[in-house]
């Protein structure tokens, strides 16, 4: 119990150090993107596949990100080490059924909150390098239209 | 002319009694006997749907390059097994390949076995699979997609039909079903 607690403050310490207040490039206004939640989901490696040689597998890491500035921001693209291809997605629902599609930016509007969850919109972890086991921490840098970028040290779980 | 009068009104009474269900779940009604098939386990041995009989199945369809909804769905299930404790001896779970090109045995076994050791992952030709596929009434579309590094995706139902020790198809469980009104169906199907 201790021990959840010591990691979930540390978790919440590694996001408040990750909310920079950063300078909007263009409007010169500050604009504050603040990490509420992020998460990655377990993925094991596999074996090679078609074309590849290498085993390899795929991801989903979920983040929750708040706007607080008075200016619309988006979410242009993230980058991790842990994989080779890093990609924005969504998934679709028409009934039953699931469709996955990349997605170039996701908008951020001010004061308001873009929600990344399972069966939504992802940030997608293509090839990855090693497997991503529950209590494993990933490293992603989200990049902004306006904000400056933001490292995290996501939990996978 | 009384008599029948008194069946009719008990007739009509009678959807209001089956709308009182007990599951939380999609139910299917009249539960009708689930289409057999035979398929290869992630180990590479013929399977055959029929061998569970005695077992509740979860029959899931999704492939092992899907990151959002069917490891979600597998982790859920992961996650229901355990909180029915000992009554998951009589669980089984299986995942249908919809991407029979690229999930082989041996991805599928190392995928599935992530999440649970117990679950099974399934495999075929695919004309074999395709008429699963049908059986099942799964929708499955790959879909390419241009200037991503993933080359195609696989558009795909994502309902899981569950089979009761009887062999018959009895819930549905939507994708985003709740874990707990998973675990309360299959419950009551197991301590049944």
């Amino acid at each position: 119990m201790r021990a959840a607690g010591v990691l979930f403050l540390g978790f919440t310490a590694c996001l408040l150090a990750a909310a920079p207040l950063a300078r909007g490039a263009e409007t010169n206004r500050p604009v504050s993107i603040q990490v509420v939640d992020a998460w990655a989901r377990q993925a094991p490696m596999m074996p090679p596949m078609g074309h590849m040689h290498t085993a390899s597998g795929t991801g989903a890491v979920y983040v929750t990100l708040r706007n607080g500035g008075s200016d619309p921001d988006a979410l242009l693209g993230a980058t991790s080490d842990a994989a080779e291809q890093v990609e924005l997605h969504e998934t679709l629902r028409e009934g039953d059924v699931m469709r996955m599609r990349p997605v170039a930016n996701l908008e951020i509007p001010a004061g308001a909150a873009l929600e990344m969850k399972p069966g939504g919109f992802h940030i997608m972890l293509i090839n990855l390098r090693r497997e991503l086991r529950p209590g494993d921490r990933v490293p992603v840098t989200l990049t902004f239209e306006h904000a400056a970028p933001v490292s995290l040290e996501v939990p996978v779980r | 002319m009384l008599r029948g009068g008194v069946v009719a009104l008990m007739l009509l009474a009678l959807p209001c009694f089956a709308a009182e269900s007990p599951f939380r779940t999609g139910v299917l009604e009249p539960p009708s006997p689930a289409q057999d098939f035979t398929l290869r386990t992630d180990e590479g041995k013929p399977f055959r749907l029929h061998d569970w009989l005695g077992s509740v199945v979860l029959l899931y369809f999704g492939y092992t390059s899907c990151p959002d909804v069917c490891p979600t769905t597998l982790a859920e299930f992961a996650q229901v097994k355990k909180l029915l404790g000992p009554a998951a001896q009589r669980l089984r779970v299986a995942l249908v390949t919809v991407d029979p090109e690229r999930d082989t045995p041996k991805r599928l076994r190392i995928y599935t076995q992530a999440f649970d050791s117990t679950f099974l992952g399934l495999s075929g030709p695919k004309p074999t699979l395709a008429q699963v596929w049908k059986a099942y009434g799964i929708y499955v579309q790959s879909h390419q997609v241009p200037g991503s590094s993933e080359g195609y995706v696989v558009d795909h139902s994502a309902t899981t039909f569950v089979i009761d020790a009887n062999g018959l198809l009895r819930l549905v469980i939507p994708f985003g079903t709740p874990v707990e009104d998973i675990r309360h169906d299959l419950q009551l199907l197991l301590t049944r």
